[in-house]
C-alpha cells in the first residue's frame, strides 16, 4: 500500500507518504513532487517520511534525487532517519540544508 | 322445403371435370380461406348461385372457428349479428349432420332468423349441406339464388360431392394448422431448453424466454415474476407486452396477498381466469388488466425440487384463450423455465461466491507480500548481497531451487523473493513446513485425498502440490520428509504428475519447486536417510544462505529495522539506539541467527519506556551463553573470506573478483586477509 497527500501552508507545501516506497510506487512520488514543484511561489517543499514503513534502494535513489532538487525532509523511526542520514552523506554538499523534525540524538 | 328447381343446369361431364379440377386445386392449398377461394371459383363455371357460406367450427369447442360468406359475386365480413349461427339452419345441419334442401324461404317457419338474414340479401333458396369426415362434423356448406325451387335432385348430388371435397380440404388444413401448432411447441421448448444452457445472464435469460413463450403461445404478454425478498411481494422481472398501454411494466411489485399470481406462487397450482371478473381479482389489478384490455389470464407456478420459484404469466386480450390444452402444455414450458430460473439464480450466487473469493485472495496475497517481500530482506553485506544476486539469476528460470542455512536465517524470505521474481509471481506460493506435519499426514497434505481414503477422509482434500499448480511450492524442512514418501514425491517433480490417495486418477501439474532445509544432507545421503536421487533432484541451484554471524555488518541494519517495526506496532516512539547497546548486540553470535534477533528486538521494545531503546544487554551474557570473543569473529570473517575466495578462484581484484564481490576495496581485503594469514595462491 503506497498513499501521497499534498498539504498547502503559506509557507510550505507537505507532501506525506505514507506506506511502502518501493517500486513502481518511487515512479509515482517523482511525478507527484515534480508536479509539486511547479507552483511553489517561493514556499519550501517537504517530504514526511514519519509513516513510511519500507524505503527499497530504488526508494533511496528517489529520496536523493529529491534531496539534490532542494526538498527537505521530516521523519520519525531510527531506521527511516538512519537511512535519510546515508542518503544525505551522499549529497553532502546539501546535507545542512535537510530538515530533520525528530527528537532525540543518534547514535550510530 | 325439398322441392328442388332445376335452373342454370349443365352437363354433367363439365361439372364433375370442375370437381376434379377443384380437388386437385384443393389438395395444395395450405389453408381453409385459399381452398374455399379456388372452390368458389371453380363452382362458378359448373353451378349457378347468389350465395355462399362456409362455416368451420373447432374440433375441440365445437365454436364457431371461422366463417366465409360469398354474396352478389363478391366476398364478405360476416357481421358479428350474422355470426351467431344460434336457431339457423347452419346450426341445425351441424347438429344432425344432415342435408337440408330450402325451396323457398318465404314459406319458411322454422328457422325464422336464419329465413330473415337470407330475404334480406335476396336469397329466396338454398341447399345446406353438412361437412364431415367420417364420424367428425367439421362444418357446413350453405349455397343459394335469389331463384326459389332452385336446385334439383341431381344439382343436390352433385353438391353433396363439393362439400366432401371441401371437407377434406378443411380437415387438411386443420390438421396442418394441429400439426405446426405441435411443431411450434416443441420447437418452444427446445428454444427454451436451449436458452436454460446457453445464456447465465439472468435477465437476458428471462427476457428470451417471455418472448418465446409469447410468441409460440399466441398471447398478447408473457410475464416472468420472482419473490421479492420481504416475502409479501412478487416482481415483474421480465416482460414481453408488444402492445401494452403502460399498465405494466418491468419491475411493477404485485403482492402475494390476495392476488391470482400470489394464489398460484403459494399453491404451486396454476391459476386461470378465462374471462375478467371484478369479483376474483382486487380492484386495482382489475383496472390494470381492463385498462390493458387483458381478458384471460394464466399464471404458472414456476417449481423445481418442491420450490417454488416464480411465476410465468401468460396473457391475452380475447376471452377463453387458456383451454386444458394450453394450460398443460404452459405447465411443461413452465418446468424448462423453472430450471433455467434456477440455473440463473445459482450462476449469480457463484458469480458473486467467485468475485468475493477473488477479492479475498488479492487481499491476502497483498497481506502476504506485506511481510515477505524482497523489501523485507535487509542487510548491505556482500554475503547477503552475494545472495540476492543469485536469487535475480535463477528466479526468471523454472530451475529447482535448494536453500541451504542454519534455522532464523531467511529461507522463506528467500523463497517468497525467488517466486516474485520468477513468471509465476501471479500465481500462489504454497507453503509446506515438512517438520510441522506428523508423518502420516504429510502424504495426504502434499499430494491430497479422495473421500474415504483413510479413516478420517470425510471429504475430498486437494494436496498442495496441486495447489501450487502454475505457482510454486515452497518445502521447508525438506530433510524431514520421512524416507517412504520421497520416492512419491521425486516422481511428482520429475514426471510432474502423481495420484491423490485413495484416487487411481493421474494428475498433471506445473509447479516449481524451492525446497529449504538446515541439515546436511549430504551427510543424510551417505547415512542413507534422505534418496541421493530425490537429493540430486532438489540439488539443482543450491543457494546457501549464511547466518547471521558471517555478515555481522548487517546487525546494526537490522537492530533498527526491527526496532523502527516493533515500535510502530507498539506505538512507541523510539528515536535513538544506545551506542554501547548497539554494540553488545553487533558482537553477539546470534546463533538463533534473523529469527532470534528479531524476538530479542521486540522483547527490547517491550520493555522500552521513553525515546531511547532499553536493551536487556545482560541477557546476551547471563543466560549461560558466552559473547563472542575476538577469535570466534576472526574466524567467521576468515571463514567468509575463504569462501569468497574458493568461488573466485582465489582472484582477489577485477570486476569479478573476492573484493568487489564482497563489496570492500581491494586493499580492504588485502589487508584483512595478511591479518588474518590468508595466502590467495593456496586457496585456489
Amino acid at each position: 500500500m503506497f498513499k501521497i497527500s499534498i498539504t498547502d501552508t503559506p509557507c510550505k507545501r507537505t507532501l506525506l507518504v505514507e506506506g511502502k516506497l518501493i517500486s513502481p510506487w518511487t515512479a509515482e512520488l517523482q511525478r507527484v513532487s515534480r508536479e509539486a514543484s511547479h507552483d511553489l511561489q517561493g514556499r519550501k517543499l517537504t517530504v514526511d517520511l514519519s509513516n513510511v514503513t519500507v524505503i527499497s534502494p530504488e526508494g533511496e535513489d528517489t529520496l536523493f534525487e529529491l534531496m539534490r532538487e532542494g526538498a527537505k525532509f521530516s521523519c520519525g523511526g531510527v531506521l527511516t532517519k538512519y537511512v535519510l542520514k546515508r542518503i544525505a552523506r551522499r549529497s553532502s554538499s546539501r546535507c545542512r540544508d535537510i530538515l530533520m523534525t525528530v527528537t532525540g540524538n543518534c547514535e550510530n | 322445403m325439398s322441392a328442388i328447381s332445376a335452373v342454370g343446369l349443365e352437363a354433367p361431364t363439365q361439372r364433375y371435370e370442375a370437381l376434379l379440377r377443384a380437388a386437385n386445386a384443393i389438395a395444395n392449398c395450405s389453408d381453409c380461406e385459399t381452398a374455399a377461394d379456388v372452390l368458389v371459383k371453380e363452382l362458378r363455371e359448373v353451378i349457378a348461385f347468389d350465395y355462399l357460406r362456409i362455416v368451420a367450427f373447432d374440433r375441440e369447442t365445437n365454436a364457431v372457428g371461422w366463417q366465409l360468406l360469398y354474396s352478389n359475386g363478391r366476398r364478405k365480413e360476416v357481421s358479428s349479428a350474422d355470426a351467431s349461427l344460434d336457431g339457423t339452419a347452419i346450426e341445425w345441419v351441424h347438429k344432425y349432420s344432415q342435408l337440408l334442401v330450402t325451396a323457398d324461404w318465404i314459406e319458411e317457419t322454422q328457422f325464422p332468423k336464419h329465413a330473415q338474414l337470407l330475404t334480406e340479401i335476396g336469397v329466396a333458396s338454398t341447399c345446406t349441406l353438412p361437412l364431415a369426415r367420417g364420424e367428425r362434423r367439421l362444418g357446413v356448406l350453405e349455397i343459394g339464388r335469389t331463384l326459389p325451387h332452385a336446385y334439383s335432385a341431381e344439382e343436390v348430388r352433385f353438391l353433396s360431392l363439393v362439400a366432401d371435397q371441401l371437407a377434406l380440404a378443411i380437415d387438411a388444413a386443420v390438421s396442418s394448422y394441429l400439426s405446426q401448432q405441435a411443431q411450434d411447441r416443441l420447437k418452444l421448448i427446445l428454444d427454451v431448453t436451449n436458452q436454460v444452457v446457453s445464456s447465465l445472464d439472468f435477465q437476458e435469460l428471462l427476457r428470451a424466454v417471455s418472448a418465446s413463450v409469447r410468441r409460440v403461445m399466441r398471447c398478447d404478454a408473457a410475464a416472468i415474476m420472482l419473490p421479492e425478498s420481504d416475502g409479501k411481494h412478487l416482481r415483474v422481472h421480465a416482460l414481453d407486452f408488444p402492445d401494452s398501454r403502460g399498465s405494466f411494466t418491468e419491475k411493477t411489485a404485485i403482492p402475494i396477498e390476495g392476488t391470482l399470481p400470489g394464489q398460484a406462487f403459494q399453491s404451486g397450482k396454476p391459476t386461470v381466469l378465462n374471462r375478467l371478473d371484478p369479483t376474483e381479482i382486487p380492484p386495482e389489478m382489475y383496472a390494470k388488466a381492463a385498462g390493458e384490455g387483458v381478458n384471460s389470464l394464466c399464471h404458472m407456478p414456476l417449481v423445481s425440487r418442491g420450490r417454488v420459484l416464480g411465476i410465468l404469466a401468460v396473457a391475452q386480450r380475447a376471452e377463453n384463450a387458456f383451454d386444458a390444452n394450453a394450460v398443460e402444455f404452459l405447465s411443461q414450458v413452465a418446468k424448462q423455465v423453472a430450471i433455467a430460473v434456477e440455473n440463473a439464480l445459482a450462476y449469480g450466487e457463484i458469480a458473486d461466491l467467485k468475485d468475493r473469493l477473488a477479492q479475498e485472495k488479492l487481499y491476502l496475497e497483498d497481506e502476504i507480500r506485506g511481510g515477505m517481500d524482497f523489501e523485507g530482506i535487509v542487510g548491505q553485506s556482500s554475503a547477503l548481497r552475494h545472495v540476492l544476486s543469485l536469487v535475480e539469476t535463477v528466479a526468471p528460470s523454472d530451475s529447482t531451487v535448494l536453500l541451504l542455512g542454519e534455522t532464523g536465517t531467511g529461507k522463506e524470505l528467500i523463497a517468497s523473493a525467488i517466486h516474485d521474481r520468477s513468471r509465476r509471481k501471479n500465481r500462489t506460493l504454497v507453503r509446506l513446513n515438512c517438520a510441522a506435519i506428523p508423518t502420516g499426514l504429510l502424504e495426504s497434505e502434499l499430494f491430497g485425498h479422495e473421500r474415504g481414503a483413510f479413516t478420517g477422509a470425510i471429504s475430498q482434500k486437494v494436496g498442495r502440490l496441486e495447489l501450487a499448480d502454475q505457482g510454486t511450492l515452497f518445502l521447508d524442512e525438506v530433510g524431514d520428509i520421512p524416507i517412504e514418501i520421497q520416492p512419491k514425491l521425486l516422481r511428482a517433480l520429475q514426471e510432474r504428475e502423481f495420484e491423490r490417495l485413495g484416487s487411481t486418477r493421474t494428475k498433471k501439474v506445473d509447479v516449481r519447486l524451492v525446497a529449504a532445509t538446515n541439515r546436511d544432507l549430504d551427510k543424510m545421503v551417505e547415512d542413507r536417510e534422505f534418496r541421493s536421487d530425490l537429493y540430486y533432484r532438489l540439488n539443482v541451484f543450491p543457494i546457501r544462505i549464511p547466518p547471521l554471524r558471517e555478515r555481522p555488518e548487517d546487525i546494526p541494519l537490522l537492530v533498527r529495522y526491527f526496532t523502527q517495526k516493533y515500535g510502530r506496532r507498539m506505538e512507541k516512539q523510539i528515536e535513538s539506539i544506545p551506542v554501547t547497546a548497539m554494540k553488545k548486540l553487533s558482537r553477539w553470535h546470534w546463533p538463533g541467527n534473523i529469527r532470534e534477533l528479531e524476538n530479542f528486538m521486540e522483547r527490547s521494545v517491550i520493555l522500552t519506556h521513553g525515546s531511547a531503546l532499553q536493551v536487556p544487554v545482560g541477557e546476551l551474557i547471563n543466560n549461560g551463553r558466552t559473547t563472542p570473543a575476538a577469535g570466534t569473529r576472526e574466524a567467521s570473517e576468515r571463514e567468509q573470506i575463504l569462501r569468497v575466495l574458493k568461488d573466485t578462484n582465489g582472484r582477489v581484484a577485477g570486476p569479478d573478483g573476492a573484493a568487489a564481490r564482497m563489496d570492500i576495496k581491494r586493499t580492504t581485503l588485502i589487508s584483512r586477509m595478511k591479518k588474518l594469514g590468508i595466502n590467495p595462491r593456496r586457496v585456489s
